[in-house]
């Protein structure tokens, strides 16, 4: 009960389908995924629960399957969070160095990192992550000012915020199932935390998850975040354009061909080449042009993509992005789609690739977000974890009670 | 910019929502978890508040009544012993030693007090006592065999007739036939000093065992008849003298083997016997070179029915008067 190995599920509820990985941490510190469960979704549109019931039932079949492959009971739950009702917003916060002889003191860390965050919300809204940019000390990058000699210390958070009760909503899911959510992390955070490495996010990179109903990136700078961001724009929208384009009523359909022929940059040059539809020429076996499939995926690709250029504006700049840009999410399998980032953003690109140490059953990249909640998570758990919840008798006390849950 | 900072309050984060959630709104297995989760914290309140109270008990009797706290503890009477021995200790001995009162508590008795009890007399050589629950005391006794006998005077009364172990550890002798102690050979020669409430172990005593054992098995019908056991020239020349009935005086040397000394004892005397069936013999066996002394009592002592040399009369009887046997040959074997 109070043992120092603990199970934490990862769960993604996402708009195509529910994804929860167990993670075993042993001594917090090392880490075993032990458990995969996954479910289709529904009652969730776009990242946000819409259906109440009908996403709990999703979730919590999810998270048992995932228990029974773990053998394990879990214990808390790391959750992404998603949705167009996320934003955020950059607070920067300078302060003058409070001792005579001009050494940073901890309380002029405090000083300034609470100046930056203290930034009120609208009404219903909260802060999902406060994001810390690095320090500067009289201008110069540092990573941590403490005992620097300087007279003015700067920093800078991209504060992430939504809604209150869809926050609420995609905890009281979890609550269902009678599992306390310790961590809420943004999809996006999560998957650029497992897909690239400190390198890459020390030279500047971004990353894009292609979701099914939305387009989550970060751009990563000097190390840390520069911004997120959110397009309610996914993978269910290409598949949206072929049943539209190609007049297909039935959705699975079109999903298949956009898995098939599906194309971000238009290849094709014959416009007579035709395709079928399931190839059987069954009744209902169709034929359509693949430079139309091509067309249309591509079209939608590159607005897509276009769209999150002129949201990231002025903060993305090629020459500070390095690392290129990263894409993985289930869409991220649409061909040629890093051809097409490279074009869009003028740098070079690539599909995500997870850790060595992940499993040849987890490295698809519809997997990456719930890979990266368990790998940012446990960072920020332990970071933060010794400031929120002392050793206390109450603490272990709350760690029996919910141990069994 | 600002040198002392105006905290505004903090936002609103994630986590101050409240995540407690109503049953309603839970799955079955959700809810099957929370009645799970009340079970073992019902468990861990009824552990932690039986924990409380036992403590509470526990300070309030140490402070009213302490004497509480170790009555529980001692509550069974010992009802029974369990006695385990290698020798011929009985229970009653054992009962009688421990001395224990009817109102012992198995688990108050002193177990090491107990145990020095039993080795005290001298008689148990090794005593391991054990608490066997609910109310028997297990006993298992390793004995000290007596090899020989000496007579002591203790005070003014009569002289006590006491044991004496292999290791030369003097005792009373409890349980032992009359018979077994009769035929044990008498000590002579031997100073016995006290010691608490016993005597420092007689010194030597290995060597009277070896020679009453190789003895024993090697000539039985002799062994009979040994009396007394002189250890008086034992330290001084390394001998020790045996009165026998069917001998006389028997010196044997203790830097030879005992079993060749008593194959010679045997050849030597059965050449004497042809020569002089009756008549108090003394017999040397340790002046060494394979060499027999034997010599004939001047005035011979009369066989039948007469008194046989007393223990105290060990001294006197080695120095009466022998003559040599000068016609006597006696060819060993080269064996021997």
């Amino acid at each position: 009960m109070l043992s120092r190995t603990k199970f934490i599920g990862a769960v993604e509820i996402g708009t195509s389908k529910i994804t929860v990985i167990v993670g075993q941490v042993a001594r917090g510190r090392s880490l075993s995924l032990i458990g995969l469960g996954e479910c289709p979704s529904r009652g969730v549109s776009k990242g946000t629960v819409v259906d109440f019931k009908a996403a709990t039932e999703c979730v919590h079949a999810a998270l048992e399957e995932a228990e029974r492959s773990a053998g394990a009971r879990v214990g808390e739950v790391f959750l992404a969070q998603s949705g167009a009702h996320l934003e955020g917003f950059q607070n920067e916060a300078e302060v003058r160095v409070s001792s005579a002889d001009n050494m940073v003191s901890a309380l002029d860390i405090e000083n300034v990192c609470g100046l930056a965050k203290s930034k009120q919300l609208p009404e219903g809204r909260m802060v999902v992550h406060h994001l810390r940019r690095p320090f500067r000390l009289d201008g110069r990058l540092v990573p941590d000012p403490e005992h620097l000699d300087g007279r003015r210390l700067e920093v800078g958070y991209w504060t992430v915020h939504g809604q209150e009760s869809r926050i609420a909503d995609h905890l009281h899911v979890i609550r269902g199932f009678n599992v306390r959510v310790t961590e809420l992390i943004l999809s996006s955070l999560a998957s650029g935390s497992v897909m690239t490495s400190a390198d890459d996010r020390r030279h500047g990179v971004l990353v894009l998850d292609l979701g099914a109903g939305t387009t989550d990136f970060v751009l990563y700078r000097d190390g840390c975040a520069l911004l997120t961001g959110i397009v309610p724009v996914g993978g269910l929208h290409f598949t949206n354009d072929l049943s539209l384009g190609l007049r297909l009523n039935d959705q699975d359909q079109a999903e298949k061909l956009k898995l098939r022929h599906g194309r971000a940059v238009v290849t094709t040059k014959d416009r007579t080449e035709k395709l079928w539809l399931n190839g059987d020429l069954g009744i209902g076996d169709r034929q359509f042009p693949r430079l139309t499939i091509e067309q249309i995926t591509a079209a939608r690709a590159r607005e897509l993509l276009e769209v999150v250029r002129k949201k990231l504006g002025g903060n993305f700049d090629p020459e500070h992005t390095a690392a290129g840009v990263v894409l993985t999410g289930g869409a991220s399998k649409l061909a040629g789609i890093e051809d097409l980032a490279a074009q869009v953003f003028d740098v070079p690109a690539r599909l995500g690739e997870p850790p060595g140490w992940v499993g040849d059953h987890l490295r698809a990249p519809g997997h990456s977000t719930a890979l990266g909640l368990l790998h940012y998570g446990l960072g920020a758990s332990a970071e933060g974890s010794a400031a929120r919840r002392p050793a206390t008798v109450g603490g272990l006390l709350r760690k029996f009670f919910t141990a069994g849950n | 910019m600002n040198a002392s900072p105006v905290k505004l309050p903090p936002s609103r984060t994630w986590r101050d929502l409240p995540q407690p959630i109503k049953p309603r709104a839970m799955s079955r297995e959700g809810r099957r978890r929370r009645a799970l989760a009340a079970v073992r914290g019902t468990g861990l309140a009824g552990l932690l508040l039986g924990a409380a109270w036992g403590g509470m008990e526990f300070v309030f009797t140490l402070k009213q009544n302490p004497a509480r706290l170790v009555a529980p503890a001692g509550g069974a009477t010992v009802r029974g012993l369990v006695l385990r021995t290698d020798g011929v200790l009985d229970e009653a001995w054992v009962q009688a030693t421990l001395a224990l009162s009817p109102q012992a508590g198995l688990m108050a008795l002193d177990l090491a007090v107990l145990q020095r009890r039993l080795l005290a007399g001298g008689q148990v050589s090794v005593a391991e006592l054990t608490r066997r629950l609910p109310d028997k005391l297990a006993v298992t006794l390793h004995e000290r065999a007596p090899v020989a006998r000496v007579l002591a005077q203790t005070g003014d009364g009569e002289p006590r007739t006491l044991l004496v172990a292999r290791d030369g550890t003097v005792f009373a002798g409890a349980g032992h036939t009359p018979e077994t102690v009769a035929r044990l050979p008498f000590l002579n020669g031997v100073r016995l000093k006290a010691a608490g409430t016993g005597f420092v172990p007689i010194e030597g005593m290995a060597a009277v065992a070896g020679l009453l054992a190789a003895a024993q098995s090697g000539v039985p019908e002799l062994v009979r008849g040994f009396r007394v056991v002189s250890l008086a020239r034992l330290e001084s020349d390394d001998v020790i003298t045996v009165q026998s009935d069917d001998v006389g005086e028997v010196i044997f040397g203790v830097r030879e083997e005992f079993a060749r000394q008593l194959a010679r004892l045997d050849f030597a005397l059965a050449a004497t016997r042809r020569q002089f069936p009756v008549g108090t013999l003394r017999v040397n066996l340790a002046i060494g070179g394979g060499q027999v002394l034997v010599a004939r009592l001047a005035v011979d002592l009369p066989v039948e029915g007469t008194a046989r040399p007393r223990p105290a009369d060990g001294a006197a009887a080695s120095t009466a008067k022998f003559l040599p046997i000068p016609s006597l040959s006696v060819n060993f074997p080269h064996a021997l």
